[in-house]
Protein backbone atom coordinates (compact mmCIF):
# COMPACT_ATOMS: atom_id res chain seq x y z
CA UNK A 1 0.00 0.00 0.00
CA UNK A 2 2.68 2.20 0.62
CA UNK A 3 6.19 1.90 -0.85
CA UNK A 4 8.65 4.31 0.02
CA UNK A 5 12.67 3.58 -2.29
CA UNK A 6 15.81 5.04 -0.42
CA UNK A 7 14.11 8.16 0.07
CA UNK A 8 16.61 11.50 0.80
CA UNK A 9 15.98 15.09 2.04
CA UNK A 10 18.39 17.41 2.55
CA UNK A 11 16.62 20.79 4.24
CA UNK A 12 19.89 22.82 2.86
CA UNK A 13 23.32 20.99 3.89
CA UNK A 14 21.26 19.00 6.91
CA UNK A 15 20.63 15.65 6.22
CA UNK A 16 17.19 14.69 7.29
CA UNK A 17 16.27 11.76 5.68
CA UNK A 18 19.31 9.39 4.56
CA UNK A 19 18.49 6.71 1.73
CA UNK A 20 15.10 5.56 3.75
CA UNK A 21 13.20 1.95 2.36
CA UNK A 22 10.02 0.32 3.88
CA UNK A 23 6.63 -0.75 3.02
CA UNK A 24 3.92 -0.54 4.41
CA UNK A 25 1.26 -3.69 3.38
CA UNK A 26 -2.91 -3.08 2.90
CA UNK A 27 -4.13 -3.59 6.92
CA UNK A 28 -0.77 -3.43 8.53
CA UNK A 29 -0.80 -0.72 11.39
CA UNK A 30 2.83 0.36 11.60
CA UNK A 31 4.69 2.20 14.51
CA UNK A 32 7.18 4.81 13.63
CA UNK A 33 9.64 5.52 15.94
CA UNK A 34 12.53 7.38 16.35
CA UNK A 35 14.14 10.08 19.02
CA UNK A 36 13.55 13.75 18.53
CA UNK A 37 14.83 15.35 15.06
CA UNK A 38 15.15 11.55 13.83
CA UNK A 39 13.44 12.77 10.64
CA UNK A 40 10.01 11.28 10.94
CA UNK A 41 7.81 14.28 10.39
CA UNK A 42 10.14 14.71 7.35
CA UNK A 43 9.61 11.51 5.92
CA UNK A 44 5.66 11.38 6.91
CA UNK A 45 5.52 14.76 5.34
CA UNK A 46 7.32 13.54 1.71
CA UNK A 47 4.56 10.34 1.98
CA UNK A 48 1.81 12.62 2.29
CA UNK A 49 3.00 14.94 -0.64
CA UNK A 50 3.46 17.51 1.32
CA UNK A 51 6.96 18.55 -0.02
CA UNK A 52 9.55 16.33 -2.50
CA UNK A 53 12.21 14.28 -1.60
CA UNK A 54 15.52 15.27 -2.49
CA UNK A 55 15.93 11.89 -4.27
CA UNK A 56 14.15 8.32 -4.17
CA UNK A 57 10.39 7.45 -4.78
CA UNK A 58 7.32 7.51 -2.72
CA UNK A 59 4.54 5.07 -4.02
CA UNK A 60 0.91 5.27 -2.60
CA UNK A 61 -1.63 1.98 -3.53
CA UNK A 62 -1.18 2.12 -7.65
CA UNK A 63 0.07 6.10 -7.62
CA UNK A 64 3.69 7.81 -7.11
CA UNK A 65 3.04 10.91 -5.08
CA UNK A 66 5.15 12.92 -7.28
CA UNK A 67 3.33 11.89 -10.42
CA UNK A 68 -0.11 11.45 -9.67
CA UNK A 69 -0.10 13.40 -6.91
CA UNK A 70 -4.07 13.81 -6.54
CA UNK A 71 -5.09 10.27 -6.82
CA UNK A 72 -2.63 9.43 -4.20
CA UNK A 73 -3.43 12.37 -1.96
CA UNK A 74 -6.71 11.62 -2.22
CA UNK A 75 -6.36 7.52 -0.42
CA UNK A 76 -4.50 9.60 2.37
CA UNK A 77 -6.19 10.93 5.96
CA UNK A 78 -3.04 13.14 7.63
CA UNK A 79 -3.31 14.30 10.70
CA UNK A 80 -0.16 16.41 11.07
CA UNK A 81 2.27 17.40 14.47
CA UNK A 82 1.19 19.96 16.18
CA UNK A 83 -2.10 20.13 13.68
CA UNK A 84 -1.78 23.76 11.45
CA UNK A 85 -5.59 24.77 11.62
CA UNK A 86 -7.60 27.74 10.53
CA UNK A 87 -7.98 29.63 13.53
CA UNK A 88 -10.83 32.09 12.31
CA UNK A 89 -13.12 29.18 11.26
CA UNK A 90 -15.36 27.04 13.26
CA UNK A 91 -15.32 23.75 13.33
CA UNK A 92 -17.90 22.32 11.05
CA UNK A 93 -17.35 25.64 8.39
CA UNK A 94 -13.48 24.00 8.21
CA UNK A 95 -14.92 20.63 7.98
CA UNK A 96 -17.30 21.40 5.79
CA UNK A 97 -14.64 23.16 3.50
CA UNK A 98 -11.90 19.88 3.83
CA UNK A 99 -15.03 17.94 2.82
CA UNK A 100 -15.24 20.34 -0.58
CA UNK A 101 -11.72 20.46 -1.58
CA UNK A 102 -11.81 16.31 -1.31
CA UNK A 103 -14.25 16.41 -3.48
CA UNK A 104 -16.84 14.14 -1.01
CA UNK A 105 -19.90 14.40 -3.31
CA UNK A 106 -22.51 16.66 -2.02
CA UNK A 107 -24.67 13.76 -1.15
CA UNK A 108 -22.86 12.11 1.05
CA UNK A 109 -21.05 15.51 1.93
CA UNK A 110 -23.05 15.92 5.07
CA UNK A 111 -22.97 12.31 6.46
CA UNK A 112 -19.11 12.35 6.26
CA UNK A 113 -18.79 15.41 8.17
CA UNK A 114 -21.07 14.20 10.80
CA UNK A 115 -19.43 10.73 11.12
CA UNK A 116 -15.79 12.54 11.46
CA UNK A 117 -17.26 14.87 14.37
CA UNK A 118 -18.97 12.03 15.90
CA UNK A 119 -15.85 9.66 15.44
CA UNK A 120 -13.31 12.21 16.83
CA UNK A 121 -15.39 12.69 19.90
CA UNK A 122 -15.94 16.97 18.28
CA UNK A 123 -20.21 17.02 18.54
CA UNK A 124 -20.31 19.75 21.51
CA UNK A 125 -18.07 21.79 20.00
CA UNK A 126 -19.23 22.08 15.79
CA UNK A 127 -19.66 25.96 16.43
CA UNK A 128 -16.63 26.37 18.19
CA UNK A 129 -14.31 29.16 16.95
CA UNK A 130 -10.93 27.02 16.05
CA UNK A 131 -8.79 29.52 17.47
CA UNK A 132 -10.82 29.30 20.79
CA UNK A 133 -10.18 25.62 21.23
CA UNK A 134 -8.15 23.68 23.98
CA UNK A 135 -4.87 21.80 22.55
CA UNK A 136 -6.65 18.69 22.77
CA UNK A 137 -9.89 19.93 20.83
CA UNK A 138 -7.86 21.18 18.03
CA UNK A 139 -6.02 17.65 17.86
CA UNK A 140 -9.40 16.37 17.37
CA UNK A 141 -10.37 18.83 14.54
CA UNK A 142 -7.15 17.27 13.13
CA UNK A 143 -8.14 14.18 13.39
CA UNK A 144 -11.77 14.72 11.94
CA UNK A 145 -10.32 16.22 9.03
CA UNK A 146 -8.27 13.09 8.52
CA UNK A 147 -11.15 11.10 8.97
CA UNK A 148 -13.45 13.01 7.15
CA UNK A 149 -13.09 11.13 3.63
CA UNK A 150 -12.56 7.62 5.01
CA UNK A 151 -9.36 7.16 3.65
CA UNK A 152 -7.49 3.76 3.12
CA UNK A 153 -4.55 4.87 4.24
CA UNK A 154 -4.18 7.39 7.30
CA UNK A 155 -0.55 9.25 8.55
CA UNK A 156 -1.08 10.11 11.88
CA UNK A 157 2.20 12.21 13.31
CA UNK A 158 1.89 12.12 17.01
CA UNK A 159 -2.14 11.98 17.27
CA UNK A 160 -2.38 10.99 21.15
CA UNK A 161 -0.01 14.26 21.93
CA UNK A 162 -2.55 16.68 24.16
CA UNK A 163 -5.11 14.21 24.62
CA UNK A 164 -6.99 13.31 27.36
CA UNK A 165 -6.94 9.46 29.11
CA UNK A 166 -10.33 8.50 27.60
CA UNK A 167 -9.80 10.26 24.49
CA UNK A 168 -6.30 8.66 23.85
CA UNK A 169 -7.94 5.96 24.81
CA UNK A 170 -10.40 5.82 22.00
CA UNK A 171 -8.01 6.72 19.41
CA UNK A 172 -5.98 3.83 20.18
CA UNK A 173 -9.12 1.86 20.45
CA UNK A 174 -10.56 3.13 16.68
CA UNK A 175 -7.10 2.93 15.54
CA UNK A 176 -6.43 -1.14 16.57
CA UNK A 177 -9.83 -1.53 14.78
CA UNK A 178 -8.32 -0.34 11.60
CA UNK A 179 -6.30 -3.48 11.67
CA UNK A 180 -6.88 -5.28 8.83
CA UNK A 181 -9.10 -2.42 7.51
CA UNK A 182 -7.17 0.68 6.81
CA UNK A 183 -3.41 0.76 6.31
CA UNK A 184 -1.79 3.24 9.19
CA UNK A 185 1.34 4.83 10.13
CA UNK A 186 1.65 5.79 12.92
CA UNK A 187 4.36 8.25 14.64
CA UNK A 188 4.69 8.38 18.48
CA UNK A 189 6.85 8.58 21.40
CA UNK A 190 4.61 7.06 23.78
CA UNK A 191 5.72 3.49 23.30
CA UNK A 192 2.51 1.96 25.40
CA UNK A 193 0.34 3.26 22.64
CA UNK A 194 2.71 1.47 19.98
CA UNK A 195 2.75 -1.71 22.02
CA UNK A 196 -1.37 -1.32 21.81
CA UNK A 197 -1.62 -1.24 18.09
CA UNK A 198 0.93 -1.82 16.46
CA UNK A 199 1.54 -4.75 14.92
CA UNK A 200 5.11 -3.70 13.64
CA UNK A 201 7.20 -0.75 14.20
CA UNK A 202 9.88 1.22 11.96
CA UNK A 203 12.81 2.69 14.12
CA UNK A 204 14.45 5.44 13.07
CA UNK A 205 17.33 7.60 13.99
CA UNK A 206 19.36 10.21 12.57
CA UNK A 207 17.37 9.76 9.62
CA UNK A 208 18.21 6.31 8.79
CA UNK A 209 16.26 3.21 9.67
CA UNK A 210 17.94 1.24 12.11
CA UNK A 211 15.52 -1.49 12.81
CA UNK A 212 11.95 -3.09 11.74
CA UNK A 213 9.86 -5.77 12.53
CA UNK A 214 7.78 -7.22 14.86
CA UNK A 215 8.99 -6.84 18.37
CA UNK A 216 10.45 -10.23 18.74
CA UNK A 217 12.65 -9.49 15.28
CA UNK A 218 13.70 -6.23 16.93
CA UNK A 219 14.34 -7.91 20.44
CA UNK A 220 16.37 -10.35 18.93
CA UNK A 221 18.65 -8.17 17.50
CA UNK A 222 19.44 -5.99 20.61
CA UNK A 223 20.20 -9.06 22.08
CA UNK A 224 21.14 -13.10 21.49
CA UNK A 225 19.61 -13.86 24.53
CA UNK A 226 16.44 -15.78 25.80
CA UNK A 227 14.12 -14.23 27.81
CA UNK A 228 11.25 -15.84 29.68
CA UNK A 229 9.27 -15.22 32.80
CA UNK A 230 8.05 -17.51 35.53
CA UNK A 231 5.51 -17.69 38.60
CA UNK A 232 5.23 -19.54 41.62
CA UNK A 233 2.85 -19.69 44.20
CA UNK A 234 5.91 -20.35 47.19
CA UNK A 235 9.19 -19.41 48.50
CA UNK A 236 10.71 -17.00 45.86
CA UNK A 237 13.48 -16.14 47.36
CA UNK A 238 14.72 -20.01 47.67
CA UNK A 239 13.24 -20.13 43.62
CA UNK A 240 15.93 -17.33 43.02
CA UNK A 241 18.81 -19.15 45.26
CA UNK A 242 17.50 -22.30 42.76
CA UNK A 243 17.91 -20.98 39.59
CA UNK A 244 21.07 -18.83 39.88
CA UNK A 245 22.63 -22.20 40.47
CA UNK A 246 21.58 -23.11 36.98
CA UNK A 247 24.17 -22.90 34.11
CA UNK A 248 23.35 -20.65 31.70
CA UNK A 249 21.37 -18.59 33.43
CA UNK A 250 22.42 -14.88 32.72
CA UNK A 251 19.84 -12.72 34.86
CA UNK A 252 16.86 -12.92 37.25
CA UNK A 253 14.93 -9.99 37.84
CA UNK A 254 12.08 -10.16 40.44
CA UNK A 255 8.85 -8.36 39.62
CA UNK A 256 8.41 -5.16 41.78
CA UNK A 257 5.02 -5.37 42.19
CA UNK A 258 4.78 -9.30 42.44
CA UNK A 259 8.10 -10.57 43.92
CA UNK A 260 6.77 -13.98 42.94
CA UNK A 261 6.83 -13.34 39.25
CA UNK A 262 10.50 -13.52 37.69
CA UNK A 263 12.30 -12.38 34.37
CA UNK A 264 15.24 -14.67 33.87
CA UNK A 265 17.38 -13.90 30.79
CA UNK A 266 19.71 -16.80 29.76
CA UNK A 267 21.56 -18.52 26.93
CA UNK A 268 19.35 -19.39 24.34
CA UNK A 269 19.07 -23.16 24.75
CA UNK A 270 16.13 -24.84 25.30
CA UNK A 271 18.20 -27.32 27.72
CA UNK A 272 17.89 -24.55 30.26
CA UNK A 273 14.48 -23.47 30.02
CA UNK A 274 13.53 -27.99 30.48
CA UNK A 275 16.16 -27.70 33.72
CA UNK A 276 14.47 -24.51 34.96
CA UNK A 277 10.70 -26.21 35.31
CA UNK A 278 12.36 -29.23 36.13
CA UNK A 279 13.83 -28.00 39.00
CA UNK A 280 10.78 -25.96 40.13
CA UNK A 281 8.34 -28.67 39.71
CA UNK A 282 10.40 -31.24 41.38
CA UNK A 283 10.67 -28.88 44.64
CA UNK A 284 6.86 -28.25 44.54
CA UNK A 285 7.38 -23.99 44.36
CA UNK A 286 3.82 -24.12 42.18
CA UNK A 287 4.98 -23.04 39.09
CA UNK A 288 1.75 -21.82 37.66
CA UNK A 289 3.42 -19.61 34.38
CA UNK A 290 6.35 -20.12 32.25
CA UNK A 291 6.12 -17.88 29.20
CA UNK A 292 8.36 -16.27 26.84
CA UNK A 293 9.09 -12.83 27.65
CA UNK A 294 10.71 -9.79 25.59
CA UNK A 295 12.60 -6.81 26.25
CA UNK A 296 10.49 -3.92 26.85
CA UNK A 297 10.17 -1.22 23.93
CA UNK A 298 11.52 1.16 26.06
CA UNK A 299 14.81 -0.98 26.24
CA UNK A 300 15.17 -1.99 22.96
CA UNK A 301 14.60 1.72 22.04
CA UNK A 302 17.06 3.32 23.79
CA UNK A 303 19.42 0.30 23.07
CA UNK A 304 18.84 0.92 19.42
CA UNK A 305 19.36 4.81 19.01
CA UNK A 306 22.22 4.68 21.65
CA UNK A 307 24.76 6.68 19.55
CA UNK B 1 -13.40 24.31 -10.65
CA UNK B 2 -15.48 23.13 -7.86
CA UNK B 3 -12.50 23.47 -5.66
CA UNK B 4 -11.23 26.73 -6.74
CA UNK B 5 -14.64 27.92 -6.08
CA UNK B 6 -14.45 26.22 -2.50
CA UNK B 7 -10.84 27.97 -1.74
CA UNK B 8 -12.57 31.29 -2.80
CA UNK B 9 -15.21 30.83 -1.18
CA UNK B 10 -13.02 30.13 2.75
CA UNK B 11 -10.80 33.01 1.52
CA UNK B 12 -13.82 35.54 0.51
CA UNK B 13 -15.31 34.51 3.78
CA UNK B 14 -12.09 34.77 6.28
CA UNK B 15 -12.16 38.36 4.94
CA UNK B 16 -15.37 38.98 7.13
CA UNK B 17 -13.93 37.45 10.52
CA UNK B 18 -11.17 39.96 10.51
CA UNK B 19 -12.35 43.87 11.66
CA UNK B 20 -9.92 44.86 8.64
CA UNK B 21 -12.56 44.10 6.16
CA UNK B 22 -15.27 46.29 7.29
CA UNK B 23 -12.57 48.83 8.28
CA UNK B 24 -11.64 48.54 4.39
CA UNK B 25 -14.76 49.13 3.18
CA UNK B 26 -15.92 51.80 5.17
CA UNK B 27 -12.93 53.90 4.65
CA UNK B 28 -13.14 53.56 0.93
CA UNK B 29 -16.80 53.71 0.95
CA UNK B 30 -16.61 57.41 2.84
CA UNK B 31 -13.47 58.79 0.80
CA UNK B 32 -15.03 57.42 -2.82
CA UNK B 33 -18.49 59.42 -1.61
CA UNK B 34 -16.38 62.54 -0.61
CA UNK B 35 -14.49 62.92 -3.63
CA UNK B 36 -17.69 62.64 -5.45
CA UNK B 37 -19.69 65.21 -3.77
CA UNK B 38 -16.55 67.06 -3.95
CA UNK B 39 -16.23 66.97 -7.40
CA UNK B 40 -20.03 67.39 -7.55
CA UNK B 41 -20.13 70.34 -5.75
CA UNK B 42 -16.78 71.96 -7.72
CA UNK B 43 -18.49 71.23 -10.96
CA UNK B 44 -21.84 72.88 -9.96
CA UNK B 45 -19.78 76.02 -8.65
CA UNK B 46 -17.56 76.29 -11.77
CA UNK B 47 -20.63 75.82 -14.44
CA UNK B 48 -22.38 78.47 -12.57
CA UNK B 49 -19.64 80.36 -13.27
CA UNK B 50 -18.12 80.13 -16.70
CA UNK B 51 -21.17 78.49 -18.65
CA UNK B 52 -21.77 81.57 -20.31
CA UNK B 53 -18.45 81.72 -22.03
CA UNK B 54 -18.52 79.43 -24.96
CA UNK B 55 -14.84 78.24 -24.85
CA UNK B 56 -15.75 76.65 -21.45
CA UNK B 57 -18.38 74.64 -22.51
CA UNK B 58 -16.21 71.73 -23.52
CA UNK B 59 -14.71 71.01 -20.27
CA UNK B 60 -18.07 71.76 -18.63
CA UNK B 61 -19.57 68.78 -18.57
CA UNK B 62 -19.87 65.85 -15.89
CA UNK B 63 -17.55 63.72 -17.78
CA UNK B 64 -14.63 65.92 -17.30
CA UNK B 65 -15.36 67.76 -14.22
CA UNK B 66 -17.00 64.52 -12.18
CA UNK B 67 -15.99 61.79 -13.72
CA UNK B 68 -12.32 61.53 -14.57
CA UNK B 69 -11.35 63.24 -11.38
CA UNK B 70 -13.68 60.25 -9.57
CA UNK B 71 -12.18 57.41 -11.65
CA UNK B 72 -8.50 58.93 -11.49
CA UNK B 73 -8.55 59.30 -7.57
CA UNK B 74 -10.22 55.97 -6.93
CA UNK B 75 -7.90 54.11 -8.72
CA UNK B 76 -5.16 55.86 -6.55
CA UNK B 77 -7.04 54.73 -3.32
CA UNK B 78 -7.31 51.38 -4.76
CA UNK B 79 -3.33 51.37 -4.94
CA UNK B 80 -3.43 52.10 -0.91
CA UNK B 81 -6.53 49.46 -0.40
CA UNK B 82 -5.60 46.19 -2.72
CA UNK B 83 -1.86 45.42 -0.57
CA UNK B 84 -4.07 45.56 2.70
CA UNK B 85 -6.51 43.36 0.99
CA UNK B 86 -3.78 40.83 -0.50
CA UNK B 87 -1.50 40.87 2.53
CA UNK B 88 -2.72 37.90 4.32
CA UNK B 89 -3.80 35.38 1.16
CA UNK B 90 -0.86 33.85 1.00
CA UNK B 91 1.68 34.80 3.80
CA UNK B 92 -1.24 33.77 6.28
CA UNK B 93 -1.62 30.60 5.07
CA UNK B 94 2.49 29.92 5.74
CA UNK B 95 2.66 31.18 9.17
CA UNK B 96 -0.37 29.09 10.27
CA UNK B 97 1.05 26.04 8.80
CA UNK B 98 -2.39 25.34 6.72
CA UNK B 99 -0.22 25.12 3.42
CA UNK B 100 0.03 21.70 4.80
CA UNK B 101 -3.07 21.05 5.07
CA UNK B 102 -3.48 22.68 1.39
CA UNK B 103 -0.61 20.86 -0.43
CA UNK B 104 -1.88 17.23 1.29
CA UNK B 105 -5.37 17.69 -0.34
CA UNK B 106 -6.20 16.62 -3.59
CA UNK B 107 -5.64 20.18 -4.80
CA UNK B 108 -3.00 21.95 -6.97
CA UNK B 109 -1.17 25.07 -6.82
CA UNK B 110 -3.22 26.80 -9.47
CA UNK B 111 -6.48 26.28 -7.77
CA UNK B 112 -4.76 28.01 -4.38
CA UNK B 113 -3.97 30.75 -6.42
CA UNK B 114 -6.63 31.20 -8.75
CA UNK B 115 -8.90 30.32 -5.54
CA UNK B 116 -7.29 33.24 -3.58
CA UNK B 117 -7.27 35.43 -6.70
CA UNK B 118 -10.77 35.22 -7.30
CA UNK B 119 -11.52 35.92 -3.33
CA UNK B 120 -9.81 38.86 -3.11
CA UNK B 121 -11.34 39.98 -6.75
CA UNK B 122 -14.84 39.23 -5.50
CA UNK B 123 -13.80 41.61 -2.46
CA UNK B 124 -12.49 44.35 -4.56
CA UNK B 125 -15.69 43.78 -7.05
CA UNK B 126 -18.26 44.31 -4.29
CA UNK B 127 -15.92 47.36 -2.93
CA UNK B 128 -16.27 48.83 -6.25
CA UNK B 129 -19.64 48.12 -7.01
CA UNK B 130 -20.93 49.82 -3.92
CA UNK B 131 -19.22 52.83 -4.96
CA UNK B 132 -21.36 53.05 -8.51
CA UNK B 133 -24.02 54.24 -6.23
CA UNK B 134 -22.90 57.66 -6.33
CA UNK B 135 -22.34 57.78 -10.11
CA UNK B 136 -26.07 55.94 -10.99
CA UNK B 137 -27.68 58.85 -8.19
CA UNK B 138 -26.76 61.55 -11.03
CA UNK B 139 -28.61 59.19 -13.56
CA UNK B 140 -32.12 59.83 -11.49
CA UNK B 141 -31.54 63.62 -11.72
CA UNK B 142 -29.72 64.26 -15.01
CA UNK B 143 -28.49 62.09 -17.94
CA UNK B 144 -24.85 61.20 -17.04
CA UNK B 145 -22.88 59.55 -19.98
CA UNK B 146 -23.32 55.97 -18.76
CA UNK B 147 -20.97 54.78 -22.13
CA UNK B 148 -17.94 56.60 -19.79
CA UNK B 149 -19.06 55.74 -16.60
CA UNK B 150 -19.11 51.98 -18.25
CA UNK B 151 -16.28 52.28 -19.38
CA UNK B 152 -14.58 54.28 -15.85
CA UNK B 153 -15.64 50.91 -14.08
CA UNK B 154 -14.14 48.61 -16.56
CA UNK B 155 -10.71 50.58 -16.09
CA UNK B 156 -10.70 50.29 -12.29
CA UNK B 157 -11.68 46.48 -12.52
CA UNK B 158 -8.37 45.52 -14.81
CA UNK B 159 -6.47 48.10 -12.86
CA UNK B 160 -7.73 46.43 -9.08
CA UNK B 161 -7.27 42.34 -10.85
CA UNK B 162 -4.25 43.66 -11.87
CA UNK B 163 -3.34 45.09 -8.25
CA UNK B 164 -4.12 41.84 -6.71
CA UNK B 165 -1.92 39.71 -8.67
CA UNK B 166 1.00 41.37 -7.68
CA UNK B 167 -0.09 41.71 -3.71
CA UNK B 168 -0.64 38.11 -4.09
CA UNK B 169 2.45 37.37 -5.47
CA UNK B 170 3.84 39.94 -2.91
CA UNK B 171 1.80 37.65 0.01
CA UNK B 172 3.57 35.05 -1.36
CA UNK B 173 7.23 35.81 -0.35
CA UNK B 174 7.20 36.29 3.29
CA UNK B 175 5.39 34.91 6.22
CA UNK B 176 4.39 38.19 8.10
CA UNK B 177 1.26 39.71 6.59
CA UNK B 178 2.43 43.46 7.70
CA UNK B 179 5.72 43.27 5.23
CA UNK B 180 3.28 41.51 2.66
CA UNK B 181 1.78 44.46 2.59
CA UNK B 182 4.75 46.92 2.44
CA UNK B 183 6.08 44.74 -0.51
CA UNK B 184 3.23 45.01 -2.58
CA UNK B 185 2.79 48.53 -1.99
CA UNK B 186 6.06 49.43 -3.06
CA UNK B 187 5.95 47.34 -6.16
CA UNK B 188 2.55 49.15 -7.08
CA UNK B 189 4.04 52.58 -6.57
CA UNK B 190 6.56 51.40 -8.72
CA UNK B 191 4.72 50.78 -11.43
CA UNK B 192 2.81 53.63 -10.64
CA UNK B 193 5.81 56.47 -10.79
CA UNK B 194 8.26 54.23 -13.21
CA UNK B 195 7.70 57.21 -16.04
CA UNK B 196 7.84 60.23 -14.27
CA UNK B 197 11.20 61.73 -15.21
CA UNK B 198 11.18 59.61 -18.29
CA UNK B 199 11.55 62.86 -20.31
CA UNK B 200 14.78 63.11 -19.52
CA UNK B 201 16.39 60.38 -20.07
CA UNK B 202 18.34 60.17 -23.23
CA UNK B 203 17.91 57.02 -24.87
CA UNK B 204 13.99 56.86 -26.57
CA UNK B 205 14.00 52.98 -25.99
CA UNK B 206 14.49 53.34 -22.52
CA UNK B 207 12.18 55.82 -22.26
CA UNK B 208 9.63 53.56 -24.33
CA UNK B 209 9.90 51.20 -22.55
CA UNK B 210 9.33 52.91 -19.12
CA UNK B 211 6.11 54.68 -20.28
CA UNK B 212 4.74 51.34 -21.59
CA UNK B 213 4.78 49.85 -17.95
CA UNK B 214 3.42 52.60 -16.07
CA UNK B 215 -0.20 51.51 -15.44
CA UNK B 216 -1.47 55.11 -15.30
CA UNK B 217 -0.66 55.73 -18.70
CA UNK B 218 -2.66 52.47 -19.77
CA UNK B 219 -5.52 53.57 -17.04
CA UNK B 220 -6.22 57.07 -17.91
CA UNK B 221 -7.94 56.20 -21.17
CA UNK B 222 -10.52 54.39 -19.92
CA UNK B 223 -11.97 57.27 -17.95
CA UNK B 224 -12.12 58.98 -20.77
CA UNK B 225 -14.28 56.71 -21.68
CA UNK B 226 -11.96 54.96 -24.33
CA UNK B 227 -12.12 51.46 -24.10
CA UNK B 228 -8.54 50.45 -25.66
CA UNK B 229 -7.84 46.45 -26.22
CA UNK B 230 -4.09 47.39 -25.94
CA UNK B 231 -4.64 48.51 -22.52
CA UNK B 232 -6.71 45.72 -21.65
CA UNK B 233 -3.78 43.68 -22.85
CA UNK B 234 -1.59 45.36 -20.80
CA UNK B 235 -3.33 44.83 -17.44
CA UNK B 236 -4.14 41.19 -18.37
CA UNK B 237 -0.50 40.69 -18.77
CA UNK B 238 0.47 41.81 -15.91
CA UNK B 239 -2.21 39.92 -14.07
CA UNK B 240 -0.92 36.65 -15.71
CA UNK B 241 3.00 37.79 -14.65
CA UNK B 242 1.50 38.53 -11.10
CA UNK B 243 -0.29 34.82 -11.08
CA UNK B 244 2.51 32.97 -12.55
CA UNK B 245 5.27 34.12 -10.31
CA UNK B 246 3.07 33.18 -7.16
CA UNK B 247 2.97 29.98 -8.75
CA UNK B 248 6.81 29.71 -8.74
CA UNK B 249 7.78 31.58 -5.72
CA UNK B 250 4.96 28.99 -3.53
CA UNK B 251 6.46 25.90 -5.91
CA UNK B 252 9.92 26.47 -5.09
CA UNK B 253 9.37 27.03 -1.43
CA UNK B 254 8.35 23.01 -0.99
CA UNK B 255 11.62 21.93 -2.67
CA UNK B 256 13.61 23.74 -0.14
N1 LIG C 1 11.56 23.04 7.56
C1 LIG C 1 12.76 22.68 8.03
N2 LIG C 1 13.85 23.38 7.71
C2 LIG C 1 15.07 23.01 8.15
N3 LIG C 1 15.31 21.95 8.92
C3 LIG C 1 14.25 21.20 9.29
C4 LIG C 1 12.93 21.53 8.87
N4 LIG C 1 12.09 20.61 9.37
C5 LIG C 1 12.85 19.76 10.09
N5 LIG C 1 14.15 20.10 10.04
C6 LIG C 1 15.26 19.36 10.67
O1 LIG C 1 15.24 18.03 10.18
C7 LIG C 1 15.53 17.11 11.23
C8 LIG C 1 14.40 16.09 11.33
O2 LIG C 1 13.25 16.75 11.78
P1 LIG C 1 11.84 16.03 11.95
O3 LIG C 1 10.86 17.09 12.26
O4 LIG C 1 11.58 15.19 10.76
O5 LIG C 1 12.10 15.12 13.22
P2 LIG C 1 11.08 14.23 14.04
O6 LIG C 1 11.61 12.85 14.00
O7 LIG C 1 9.69 14.43 13.57
O8 LIG C 1 11.26 14.83 15.51
P3 LIG C 1 10.18 14.99 16.69
O9 LIG C 1 10.10 13.69 17.36
O10 LIG C 1 10.84 16.01 17.58
O11 LIG C 1 8.91 15.45 16.09
C9 LIG C 1 15.71 17.95 12.47
O12 LIG C 1 17.10 18.10 12.68
C10 LIG C 1 15.08 19.26 12.15
O13 LIG C 1 15.74 20.30 12.82
MG1 LIG D 1 7.99 15.12 14.43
Amino acid sequence: MIQIENLTKYYGLLKAVDNVTFTVSKGEVVGFLGPNAAGKTTTLRIITGYFPPTTGKVRIGDYDVMDKPIEAKKMIGYMPENPPLYTDMTVKSFLTFAAKIRSIPRKIRKESIEKAIELSGLTNHVKFIIGHLSKGYKQRVALAQALLHDPEILILDEPTAGLDAKERMDLLNMIHEFIGKKTVVLSTHILADVEKVCNRVIIIHKGSIVAEGSYEMLSSSVTENDRFALTVLRNDDEVEQELRLIDGIINITRNQDNPKRFTVESIKDLAVKEKVAKVLVEKNYGLIELSPSRLPLEEIFIELTKQ
Amino acid sequence: MKKILSICRRDFTSYFNSPIAYIVIAIFLFIAGNIFWMAYSNFGNTYRMYSQYPWAKEDLTLAQMVFRPFFMILSNILLFMIPIITMKLVSEEKKLGTFEFLFTSPVTIPHIIFGKFLAAASFVIIMLLTTAVYPLLLAIYGKPDLKMIASGYLGLLVLSLAFIALGLFASSLTENQIIAAIISFSILMLFWVINWGSRNIQNPKIADILNYLSIPDHFVDFTKGVIDTQHIFFFLSIIALGLFLTGIVIQSQRWR
